[in-house]
């Protein structure tokens, strides 16, 4: 009951903070709004995307290879070339080697696919494109098994309708992010991170204001006191989140997927990571303004090289490395992929990585919280 | 300390130089060039002193490093951990934090994690342990040393001291000595003699006239009784008055303070002396004489006022110096005002210790 | 019944020592006064009481129990103003005292009143849906307070509560100390402004250095000093002034005349002023001025520590 108490006054006062809303609500609408409009041309899909050059080697009998080349006929008209490696190539060496965007074996037992690593959003389409092929033909191969004599039929369904591969991969060439799109998740993403700043002046604020006096002379567990801070806190960064979700998703008609329960999960781990890490340093550092400029020092890092501000493509090596290390690309990537791809695993590995740095954190917080004098 | 983390640097080398060798990869040539040149920025980290000047050499050693993973071998990445720490612990207070930053490549390396981890763990280990037992080390040896010092400067003075009160004492008793043979002359020394004159004459007329000699007796006995009279009063008045021993012992005290150490010393009393107990006299006189000797030790004052003053229910005295004081107001008691606070607290007294307007000392102890 | 009680309490900041083997006892009723100067460790020695410092040795007893052992039934009985407003500026005050009175377990309709009753206490009731960011300073110092008393705690500490306030709300704090006294509350009141403790507290513990160094009523700390008192008469002429029939009124130790000021060094206990008076005007001598140099805390601190209050 405290705990709730503690929550509902951390989310009152700071709702009541015009300073904060602004910041954490019309800062990054606007931000979409700047540079969702201005930079839209760099967001071309046709210039973007380009020409897609799959390598393929077969290794199979008749029977499969008719529908795989009629699929990689219909694939030739979405601008998706397939090439039959030549004997002694290594293809997987020549994606590497950036020649080609993806390497496809086919063999009777089903299909390889070798994506560049490099270029993951050509990569990927291929891969959508051909997961949806495999799909009918696995259909197919169901069907002959089973019923000899409606093979026919669906293969003709197969055949007659080989536009439908894209359909069913979504990877339909409207579905890639517009500029406003990529902004929506960008900005919510980086907003979601900058739940630190008002996390790091979470106890801080109370001992600035000497309210913590009160909530230790009360008789209540430090830990309430702890934990109902985290959960207003989350409470609140997390509506911010989903008022900026929905400004995007209604006022600038960003594309936000059909899963809108996985993106909000995948956002609510970052905000909780934010709100951890924001309370952590706010204990490993002692001085008041050490904490907000190394905070601002890394949001600022962590958005700029997770792509926040503008879109980094092609990176490798070292570039590609500090990305990584950016949690809004983790969770930007993993939106991506769920927006656009329909890949709800995406979200298995950023989700566990948030809660477990998350849990890091605030386990930090907690001992440190414990030992202290006061809060 | 830094002879253990050179070690372990060096193991480390020696460790990716077996690697290497075993790995058979080319580039033979530079990697023991980027061996040697690690080694060689490292070598001076021990031999300056400046700060930045090592902080620049971590930096070399940062990027070297960063370009040998880059370019000939990812083993060379065991080398970071070591340095990372020895740059970072100087800006962290917290270690565990670092260890974890230490570790973080690990999640970005492909294969050799192990390894890495191992190394990490053990520069880790090997860094801070050898910090820990190193930073012990020089406070035990600052406090030995402090101690030593404190021991000589003690067992000095406490010769000193044994010495002049031996001296003193002595002259204290032969001046006593004096006073009260000269005391018992003046006095009695008159009236014996008086008597005995009479005692000799009414001896003589004995036998002539026995009313003169009995008279002349009389005289001698009266004599007599006065001189027992003037030894009692003698005595008594020689006996002296609490108020004044302890008075004049520490106006002694003080004088001689003042002119063995060239201070001004205004020395004030107010108010009823007469109640102040011997033991009370006893504590106030300890207390003045250390108070005398901090100000001397520590506030290069030129001037120390004492002032007794006796109130209604209480007595207070305050040693007071013009020395420098403590800025900050926060006095840090050591053993001498301890000891004073004891021994006032034994007599249900308190002990004010200021520093706010140079340096004083105030002993208030209750009337009963 | 001993509300509070220390025994050798003693605080250290490093090497510092801010309160220093320290002992007192406060019984149930009573109003009890800190008075020292800035640093003399009272706010430090509350913050121990509160919980909010650990200590370095000694005991504190809120009720005849150690706090270290029993420290939800002190927190439950205890109600601190602290020296610096500690309320949450862009919450009404209402929500303020609701939120803090909430952690003492209170709820629903109860804490509704209480809260309610607090604000009545202080005159706030009228204001009670207004920010605090928009009060005056003295208002503020009133919410403060209503915030520590909404639970009804038995002892109430209050840690230099009229810090830069006008006379007014000054005023209007120091009456409602005495009716939370009145209203069987025992009160701890922290200053360094003589006159307060002087006006409303029954027994006082002068504090320096982080120490007692003298505790009782207000008489019992004057007499430290001195048992008499100094009456200052000036006349229009001294010509027929008999001293000895002067001497004679009871209590009078001695007199003496600089000018047309005689200066009557009396005992303090006993109250003569109404004779002195009655013998001026018997022997149709004029005053012109009467003045009474009795010893205040003040004097009481500065004869002691030998440093004003405020320096
Ligand atoms: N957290 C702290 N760290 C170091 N010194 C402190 C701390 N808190 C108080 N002090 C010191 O302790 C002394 C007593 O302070 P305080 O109790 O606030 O005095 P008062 O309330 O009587 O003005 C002061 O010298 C102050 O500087
Ligand atoms: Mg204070």
């Amino acid at each position: 009951m405290n705990i709730f108490n503690i929550a509902l006054i951390e989310f009152k006062h700071t709702i009541r903070d015009v300073r904060t809303l602004v910041f954490m609500l019309a800062f990054p609408i606007v931000m979409m709004l700047i540079l969702g409009t201005a930079l839209s041309t760099t967001f071309d899909k046709n210039i973007k995307i380009g020409k897609i050059n799959v390598l393929y080697t077969e290794k199979t009998d008749i029977s499969f290879s008719s529908p795989f080349h009629g699929f990689i006929k219909e694939a030739k008209k979405q601008d998706i070339h397939f090439k039959k490696a030549p004997h002694g190539l290594d293809g997987k060496k020549a994606v590497k080697q950036n020649h080609y965007d993806a390497y496809v074996v086919v063999t009777d037992k089903g299909v390889q696919f070798y994506g560049s690593e490099r270029n993951s959003i050509q990569a990927s389409i291929a891969e959508g494109m051909l997961s949806a092929f495999t799909d009918k033909y696995n259909l197919i191969t169901e069907v002959a098994k089973e019923k000899p004599d409606q093979v026919q039929t669906v293969m003709a369904s197969v055949s007659t309708t080989p536009g439908s591969y894209v359909k069913e991969t979504s990877l339909n060439a409207d579905k890639a992010p517009g500029s406003m799109d990529y902004y929506a998740v960008a900005m919510t993403t980086m907003i979601a991170l900058y739940s630190a700043i008002s996390a790091s002046n979470l106890i801080r604020g109370e001992r600035i204001r000497n309210t913590a006096v009160r909530l230790v002379i009360a008789p209540i567990n430090k830990m309430e006191i702890f934990l109902g801070k985290i959960l207003g806190s989350l409470a609140l960064n997390l509506v911010c989140i989903m008022l900026v979700m929905a400004f995007s998703r209604f006022v600038f008609g960003a594309d936000w997927g059909v899963h809108p329960g996985m993106v909000l999960l995948i956002l609510f781990t970052e905000v909780f990571l934010a709100v951890s890490f924001g309370l952590g340093i706010s204990y490993i550092i002692k001085a008041d303004q050490g904490t907000r400029t190394i905070l601002m020092i890394i949001l600022q890092l962590s958005s700029f090289f997770g792509g926040a501000y503008f879109r980094i493509e092609n990176a490798d090596g070292i570039l590609r490395f500090i990305m990584n290390l950016s949690p809004l690309t983790w969770a930007r990537e993993a939106l991506t992929k769920i927006i656009y791809n329909n890949d709800l695993t995406a979200a298995l590995p950023v989700i566990s990585l948030n809660l477990g740095i998350s849990l890091l954190f605030l386990l930090f917080a907690v001992v440190a919280f414990r030992r202290r004098e006061g809060l | 300390m830094e002879i253990w983390i050179i070690f372990s640097k060096l193991i480390i080398i020696l460790f990716i130089g077996f690697s290497y060798v075993h790995s058979e990869t080319g580039n033979l040539a530079w990697s023991i060039l980027l061996i040697l040149l690690y080694i060689s920025m490292n070598i001076p980290l021990y031999l300056v002193r400046m700060e930045k000047i090592k902080l620049c050499i971590h930096l070399g050693s940062f990027i070297l490093i960063c370009y040998s993973i880059q370019e000939v071998n990812p083993l060379f990445l065991l080398l970071l951990p070591m340095n990372f720490y020895e740059v970072s612990a100087a800006f962290f207070e917290k270690r565990w934090p670092l260890l974890l930053v230490g570790l973080l490549p690990l999640f970005f390396m492909e294969g050799n994690q192990a390894v890495y981890g191992l190394t990490a763990l053990f520069s880790f280990l090997v860094f801070f342990m050898t910090g820990r037992y190193t930073e012990r080390l020089t406070t035990y040896e600052n406090k030995l040393d402090k101690m030593r010092l404190d021991m000589q400067r003690l067992s000095k003075s406490l010769n000193e001291n044994q010495e002049y009160v031996r001296q003193s004492e002595y002259t204290y008793r032969l001046e006593e000595r004096n006073r009260i043979s000269q005391e018992i002359h003046d006095s009695i020394g008159h009236s014996m003699t008086g008597a005995l004159i009479q005692m000799e004459a009414a001896k003589t007329l004995m036998a002539i006239d026995q009313a003169k000699a009995a008279e002349l007796l009389q005289n001698a006995i009266n004599i007599s009784k006065e001189g027992i009279e003037d030894i009692r009063i003698t005595l008594k008045n020689m006996k002296p008055p609490t108020e004044q021993m302890g008075l004049q012992r520490l106006k002694l005290q003080l004088e001689e303070f003042s002119i063995q150490h060239q201070l001004r010393m205004p020395f004030v009393y107010k108010g009823n002396i007469d109640l102040i107990t011997p033991i009370q006299w006893k504590i106030i006189t300890e207390n003045i004489t250390e108070a005398l000797t901090n100000s001397l030790k520590y506030s290069g004052a030129t001037e120390i006022s004492i002032d007794i003053h006796v109130l209604n229910k209480l007595v207070r005295v305050e040693v007071r110096d013009n020395g420098s004081g403590i800025g900050s107001g926060k006095v840090v008691k050591g053993l001498g005002i301890v000891g004073m606070e004891e021994r006032t607290a034994s007599i249900k007294g308190t002990i004010i210790v200021d520093g706010t307007n140079g340096f004083s000392v105030t002993t208030l102890l209750p009337i009963v | 019944m001993n509300v509070l009680e220390i025994k050798n309490l003693t605080k250290k900041f490093g090497d510092f020592i801010a309160v220093d083997n320290m002992s007192l006892a406060v019984q149930e009723g009573e109003i009890f006064g800190f008075l020292g100067s800035n640093g003399a460790g009272k706010s430090t020695t509350i913050n121990m009481i509160a919980g909010l410092l650990q200590t370095n040795g000694g005991e504190i007893k809120i009720l005849d129990k150690n706090i270290a052992s029993h420290s939800k039934l002190a927190k439950m009985n205890i109600g601190i103003v602290p020296q610096d407003l500690a309320i949450y500026e862009d919450m009404t005050a209402y929500e303020n005292v609701r939120f803090f009175a909430g952690l003492y377990g209170l709820r629903g309709a109860e804490l509704k009143e209480r809260v309610e009753e607090a604000l009545v206490f202080v005159g706030l009731l009228d204001k009670q849906k207004s920010l605090p960011k928009d009060f005056s300073g003295g208002m503020k110092r009133r919410l403060n307070i209503a915030c520590a008393i909404a639970h009804r705690p038995k002892l109430i500490i209050m840690d230099e509560p009229t810090v830069g306030i006008d006379p007014q709300s000054r005023n209007y704090i120091l009456t409602s100390v005495r009716k939370l006294n009145e209203m069987g509350c025992t009160v701890i009141y922290t200053s360094h402004y003589m006159e307060e403790v002087e006006e409303i507290c029954s027994r006082i513990a002068i504090m320096d250095h982080g120490k007692v160094i003298a505790e009782g009523t207000k008489e019992q700390l004057k007499a430290i000093i001195t048992d008499t008192r100094d009456i200052w008469v000036e006349v229009k002429n001294t010509e027929n002034l008999e001293e000895a029939a002067l001497k004679e009124i009871k209590g009078v130790n001695s007199i003496s005349i600089e000018e047309n000021v005689i200066k009557i060094n009396s005992q303090s206990e006993v109250n003569n002023l109404n004779h002195i008076i009655q013998f001026f005007i018997s022997r149709l001598i004029e005053i012109r001025s009467l003045q009474e140099q009795a010893p205040n805390l003040e004097t009481v601190f500065l004869t002691l520590t030998g440093r004003n209050l405020r320096d």
